[in-house]
C-alpha cells in the first residue's frame, strides 16, 4: 500500500516535471463572434516588418503563403497576382491595404478574405542556459472582404527550443524552420476553428 | 509451309498483345515542367541562386522530371519583365505554359542559407498553367545542429550535404504531380484595364477609349466596346499594343457602364466581359454660392477693413475639375485671378491684396467664383465689396481772414467711407496750446490764436472712418504765414541723345 502510493507520488511528480518542460503555446485566435467562416479563396498581401531583419517579412510571406497553399483548405492567389493589383492601385512596397480598397480587391482576384501579416520580433536568443535557439512572433489578421470586417485575429510566438522532444531530438534551430512550423499551427488553428472551404 | 505462316502469324499476335499489356501497365510519361530560377533571401529580397537551382534541376531530373532548358526560361523572363516573383502573376503562368507547352511551373526561395552554421530553409511552390494558381507548395528547413547522428556516422558538414536530401523529399510528391498534369487549351486573355478619356462628359460629347489587352495565343477577330450609347468596335494599333475607339455619349444625364465583347475566330464565338469601365454624362452645371464672412454691412452694400472669408458652396457633390477666383475693380481691371485644378477649398481668406501680394487701393471691387465640374460644365457666383484697408487722409492748412487765423481741414485722397470723428490739438513751437477740439464731420475751419513772431504752430491730430480705420498724426509742422508755391519749370537732362 505504502509502495503504490510512492509510486505515485513519484507518477504525479514526473508529469509536473514534463509538463514543465512542455512549455506553452503562445498562440491566440481571437474570431469575431457571429462571422461567417466558410472562407474558400483568399489572398495574403505583402507582411509588414517590425524587425530589424531586414526580409524577415518576405520570408514569413512566403512561408505563410506556402503554408496556405499546402493546407489545401483554401484556394490562394499568388504573389504575383497580389503584387499586380497593389501595382494598379498605386500601393507603393510597405503601404497597407486600406479598407477603402476591399471591394476592388474582392472584384478583381475574386477571393472572399485577405490576410493581412506582421513580423512584430525575430532573432536568435538563449534561453535556459542552452545555445541560441531563434525565436520568432507573428501577427495574422484575416479581414472577410463580403463583410468588410475582421473574421479572426491570431497571435502566435515560438521558440526553436519549444519543439524539442528529448536530447536535439525535434530542436528547430532555423528561422525558416520556426515559421514554417508556426505557420502550419496557425492555420491548424484556424481549421478547428472552422475557417476554410469544408 | 501453311503450318509455319500460322505459327508465324500467331507468334505475332502475341507479341502485340505483350505489347498492348505492357503499355498498359507503364505509367505515362512526365510532363515538361518549368523551373524558375530559385530566389535567394539570404542575398537580399531580389537575390537569386544558380548554383542551388542547378541542384534542384538535378534532384527533379533524379526524380524523371523534364524541364525546360533554363535559356529559355531566362529568356522569358527577360522578355516578360519578370524580376522577382513578385511580378509572375497567374497571366504570365498561363504564358509560360502556353510558349513551353508546360501544365507546371516551379518556383522555389531559399528562405534562409548560412553557410557558417550550415543552415538551409527551403520553399517550393508549384504553378497550374491551366489556371495561373498555386497547386502545391512545400517548405522545410535544417540545420547541421538538427542533423546529429550517432558517433558522427554519415553527419552532414556543410550547407549542400544538408540541401540534398531534403530536396529529394521535399520534391517527391511534385514528380506524381508532373505525372498527372494536363496542357489545357484555352483562349485566354488578361486585362490590363480600359480607360476612357474624358471618363465625365456633357451628352453628345465624343468619348475616347483605350484598352489594354494581353492575349495568350492568338488575337480576337474584333473586339469592341458596348455602352448605352451603342457597340463600338476597337481598332488594334501595333505601336502602343493597345486598342483605340471613339464614340459619342448619350445625351440624358447618368453613369453607363462599358462593357467588352470579344469576337473570336472565323465562327464569331462572343466573349463577354461586363463592367470593365464606365463614364458619366452630367449636362446641368454645379451649383454654386459663395457666402462672404467678416465683412460690415454698411446699407446695402458689403465693406471690408481688414479681411474677409470667402466661403464657397458647392450644391451637388461631384469630382470638380478647377476652380478660380478674381477680384476685379469697379473700373473692369482684373486685380487677382488664380486658377486651380481639383476640388475648390471650403474657405479663403481675402486681406485686400492683389496677385502681386500689394495691397489694393481703397475702392469698389467685385470678388467672382468660377468652378468647372470634369464634364466641362460651368458655375459661377459674385459679390461686390468695398474696400477700405486705411482711413481717409486729413489735409491740414491755416489760412487767415480778416485778421484771424484759421486751421482747415478736410478729407483727402481716395475713399469711399468718411472720418467719422475726429480730434486735433494745435500747439505753438513753444509747447502753448492753441487749440484743442474734437468733432464728426468735415471739412471744418477752427479759429485760433497765433503767438506772435512764431512763423510755425504744431498740430498733432486723430481720426477714425465708419469702418474703424485709424489715422494718427503727431506734431505736424504747418506755416502759419500762407505761401505760395510756386514750380518752376525745369529743364530734364538727357543721358541720350534725342532721336
Amino acid at each position: 500500500m505504502t509502495g503504490q502510493r510512492v509510486a505515485k507520488i513519484i507518477l504525479f511528480c514526473l508529469l509536473l516535471l514534463l509538463s514543465a518542460c512542455a512549455g506553452r503555446q503562445a498562440l491566440q485566435t481571437r474570431v469575431t463572434a457571429g462571422a461567417d467562416t466558410r472562407i474558400c479563396s483568399l489572398a495574403v498581401m505583402p507582411f509588414e516588418n517590425w524587425t530589424t531583419k531586414p526580409e524577415a517579412d518576405l520570408l514569413a510571406y512566403r512561408l505563410f503563403n506556402s503554408a496556405l497553399v499546402s493546407s489545401d483548405r483554401f484556394n490562394v492567389v499568388s504573389e504575383g497576382d497580389v503584387g499586380l493589383f497593389r501595382l494598379r492601385q498605386r500601393l507603393l512596397p510597405g503601404t497597407l491595404l486600406h479598407k477603402s480598397l476591399y471591394n476592388a480587391l474582392a472584384d478583381q482576384l475574386a477571393v472572399d478574405a485577405v490576410v493581412l501579416g506582421r513580423v512584430v520580433e525575430t532573432g536568435m536568443d538563449s534561453r535556459r542556459g542552452s545555445d541560441k535557439v531563434p525565436f520568432v512572433a507573428l501577427q495574422v489578421d484575416l479581414y472577410d472582404l463580403r463583410s468588410d470586417r475582421l473574421l479572426l485575429s491570431t497571435v502566435h510566438q515560438r521558440w526553436g527550443d519549444e519543439y524539442r522532444k528529448i536530447m536535439h531530438f525535434g530542436l528547430v534551430t532555423t528561422t525558416s524552420g520556426v515559421l514554417q512550423r508556426m505557420s502550419q499551427e496557425i492555420i491548424n488553428d484556424w481549421k478547428l476553428k472552422g475557417v476554410g472551404c469544408q | 509451309m501453311s503450318l509455319f505462316s500460322q505459327l508465324n502469324k500467331s507468334a505475332t499476335l502475341i507479341v502485340v498483345l505483350l505489347l498492348f499489356l505492357l503499355s498498359g501497365s507503364l505509367p505515362a510519361s512526365a510532363q515538361k515542367i518549368v523551373l524558375m530560377p530559385m530566389a535567394d533571401l539570404s542575398k537580399g529580397a531580389n537575390g537569386v541562386n544558380f548554383t542551388f537551382t542547378k541542384a534542384v534541376e538535378t534532384t527533379l531530373k533524379q526524380l524523371g522530371i523534364e524541364l525546360v532548358s533554363r535559356n529559355d526560361v531566362m529568356l522569358f523572363m527577360a522578355g516578360n519583365k519578370v524580376r522577382t516573383y513578385q511580378y509572375l502573376d497567374s497571366y504570365l503562368v498561363k504564358k509560360i505554359g502556353t510558349e513551353f507547352d508546360s501544365p507546371l511551373v516551379l518556383i522555389g526561395t531559399i528562405a534562409e542559407l548560412d553557410a557558417a552554421d550550415a543552415s538551409i530553409g527551403i520553399s517550393f511552390t508549384a504553378f497550374d498553367t491551366a489556371d495561373g494558381n498555386p497547386v502545391w507548395a512545400a517548405s522545410d528547413a535544417t540545420s547541421i545542429r538538427e542533423q546529429v547522428r550517432v558517433l558522427g556516422v554519415g553527419q552532414p558538414e556543410t550547407s549542400t550535404d544538408l540541401a540534398r536530401p531534403l530536396l529529394k523529399q521535399m520534391l517527391a510528391p511534385l514528380a506524381k504531380l508532373a505525372y498527372a498534369a494536363e496542357i489545357s487549351d484555352s483562349r485566354d486573355y488578361q486585362l490590363l484595364g480600359l480607360s476612357l478619356f474624358p471618363g465625365y462628359v456633357q451628352g453628345g460629347q465624343p468619348l475616347e477609349a483605350t484598352l489594354k489587352i494581353r492575349f495568350l495565343g492568338q488575337r480576337p477577330t474584333l473586339i469592341a466596346a458596348e455602352s448605352a450609347a451603342g457597340k463600338s468596335y476597337l481598332q488594334y494599333d501595333r505601336r502602343s499594343d493597345s486598342y483605340h475607339g471613339k464614340w459619342f455619349a448619350p445625351s440624358a444625364d447618368g453613369s453607363y457602364p462599358v462593357d467588352l465583347r470579344i469576337e473570336w475566330g472565323r465562327e464569331q464565338t462572343v466573349q463577354k466581359v461586363q463592367k470593365v469601365a464606365s463614364f458619366d454624362v452630367i449636362n446641368a452645371p454645379p451649383g454654386l454660392q459663395m457666402e462672404i464672412k467678416k465683412a460690415i454691412p454698411v446699407g446695402q452694400r458689403l465693406a471690408v477693413r481688414d479681411h474677409v472669408l470667402i466661403l464657397p458652396r458647392v450644391e451637388d457633390v461631384r469630382p470638380l475639375a478647377g476652380w478660380a477666383l478674381e477680384i476685379v475693380s469697379e473700373h473692369g481691371d482684373s486685380r487677382v485671378y488664380e486658377e486651380y485644378e481639383g476640388d475648390i477649398p471650403e474657405r479663403m481668406i481675402w486681406e485686400g491684396r492683389s496677385s502681386d501680394g500689394f495691397m489694393m487701393a481703397n475702392g469698389t471691387y467685385t470678388i467672382s467664383l468660377h468652378i468647372w465640374d470634369l464634364a466641362g460644365n460651368q458655375s459661377s457666383a459674385s459679390q461686390t465689396l468695398v474696400l477700405q484697408a486705411s482711413a481717409p487722409k486729413i489735409q491740414a492748412r491755416i489760412t487767415h481772414s480778416d485778421g484771424k487765423a484759421f486751421l482747415n481741414l478736410s478729407s483727402a485722397g481716395q475713399f469711399e467711407f468718411p472720418i467719422t470723428a475726429w480730434e486735433a490739438d494745435l500747439q505753438s513751437l513753444g509747447g502753448e496750446r492753441l487749440l484743442k477740439t474734437k468733432g464728426q464731420v468735415l471739412p471744418v475751419a477752427l479759429e485760433f490764436k497765433p503767438v506772435t513772431g512764431e512763423e510755425y504752430v504744431q498740430l498733432s491730430l486723430q481720426g477714425e472712418d465708419l469702418l474703424g480705420n485709424r489715422l494718427q498724426v503727431k506734431r505736424q509742422k504747418l506755416p502759419i504765414v500762407e505761401m505760395e508755391k510756386t514750380i518752376k519749370e525745369q529743364k530734364a537732362e538727357s543721358w541720350v541723345p534725342d532721336f
